[in-house]
């Protein structure tokens, strides 16, 4: 036999190979599992340890549970829709923080959250829950109303700036909404608390003495009130009242 | 390193091929061979974890403590040769046992024969130089010899096989 053939015959030997399922489950039992282990996968351990603690630590760790789990809930239930089984306790957070804002502050977070309201009632839209609807349209309208309730005239630039960013943001997504062949019903309240507001504003500047470009935009804001256009309206005034920052 | 545990399985994902095939044609059973490079291994990875990056050459770290093993595994059954002959089987003295015999080919299983009756100087030779591809130098450092003297011994341990196969 030649040299090259032995050499031939030699390499036959690379075939030896260990058996792939002993390979892995040596690795695992001399590395442990190297997959990072699941949610559930990791509540379960907690359980499995639970016997082993001592009594000092159960409280911690029950404690630990508990809040974890809490925690996790109300996450859960940021994502939720009216008539989702979570969505209680989301109104619930909001609820808790609205105790929070100050009270000039809250026309503008009332608000926002009738335009979060409509954003659900859009994706209940888009999505077909035909069973929901109904419950979110009702959210909606009972946030408006409450909306409408804290809506005063602000004295205050920037916050009377932020409530027609929230006015005009919640007409954009009426607009949608219904685009969807929703029908939000009277939105009465909100407009009303809006055109009194804007009323007090213009009774206030006509007893005022203006120059003749405010003049030109006082008429162009009487004009948006009585079209029903009243975030434009507003803004119009704030244009008025306050040019150096309009610019 | 990060995660040492992610590093040694790279480490054993890599060499855990060679290091079996390696122990496999050393010893005369698939059992064996699994149960030593297991404890190749173990012994790897508790370095790995004391010594850190300390080893620069793993490969040659595992054949290390590979053929450490080995040699440890035949004393121990001449040992119990010597202690009581019938406590060994007949297969095992007999170099092959039932279960390798079905893992290989026959053809396979002459040529490991033929390796099995060299010396182990020349058997680790032939495995590493043909089969594992390491270099003339590669294998002088693993011996602890000059490239010269690996040279003959590669040289001898080709005649012998030519010979019998």
């Amino acid at each position: 036999m030649t040299e090259k053939d032995a050499l031939k015959k030699i390499q036959l030997l690379k075939g030896i190979e260990p058996n792939k399922d002993w390979a892995v489950l040596n690795k695992r039992r001399l590395l442990g599992d190297l997959r990072q282990p699941g949610l559930a996968e990791q509540i379960l351990e907690v359980f499995q340890v639970w016997p082993n603690l001592s009594w000092q630590y159960k409280p911690v760790l029950a404690t630990v549970v508990f809040a974890s789990l809490l925690a996790g809930t109300f996450s859960l239930a940021q994502s939720s829709l009216p008539g989702n089984l979570l969505y209680p306790v989301k109104k619930l957070t909001e609820r808790a923080e609205s105790v929070f804002i100050a009270k000039a502050e809250l026309p503008r977070a009332r608000l926002e959250l009738a335009s979060r309201r409509l954003n659900e009632l859009a994706e209940i839209a888009q999505t077909n829950q035909v069973k929901a609807l109904a419950s979110a349209i009702n959210e909606f309208q009972a946030s408006q109303l409450e909306a409408a309730k804290n809506i005063t005239s602000s004295k205050s630039l920037k916050l009377t700036k932020e409530i027609v960013q929230a006015t005009e943001k919640i007409e954009q997504e009426k607009e949608k909404v219904e685009a969807l062949g929703v029908d939000l019903g009277e939105t009465r309240e909100l407009n009303e608390a809006l055109s009194q507001w804007v009323d007090r504003e213009i009774k206030d500047l006509e007893s005022r003495t203006l120059t003749d470009s405010q003049q030109e935009l006082l008429a162009k804001a009487k004009a948006d009130y009585g079209e029903g256009n009243f975030a434009q309206a507003l803004e119009v005034i704030l244009q008025l009242t306050y040019p150096q920052e309009q610019e | 390193m990060d995660n040492p545990q992610k590093e040694f399985s790279r480490i054993y994902d890599q060499h855990i091929g060679r290091i079996y095939r390696f122990v496999f044609l050393r010893v005369s059973s698939t059992e064996v061979a699994q149960d030593i490079t297991s404890e190749t291994f173990s012994r790897a990875w508790s370095s790995f974890i004391r010594q850190k990056n300390e080893v620069k050459n793993w490969l040659a770290f595992l054949y290390q403590i590979a053929r450490n093993l080995i040699v440890d595994f035949y004393r121990d059954r001449d040992r119990l040769q010597v202690v009581s002959a019938n406590a060994v089987t007949d297969s095992f003295v007999a170099g092959i046992d039932l279960e390798e015999k079905a893992a290989l080919s026959s053809e396979m299983l002459q040529i490991k024969q033929a390796l099995s009756k060299l010396g182990q100087e020349q058997q680790e030779v032939v495995i590493w130089r043909y089969l594992d591809g390491l270099s003339n130098k590669e294998i002088a450092q693993l011996l602890d010899k000059p490239e010269g003297t690996v040279r003959v011994i590669i040289h001898r341990a080709l005649e012998s096989l030519k010979a019998q196969l």
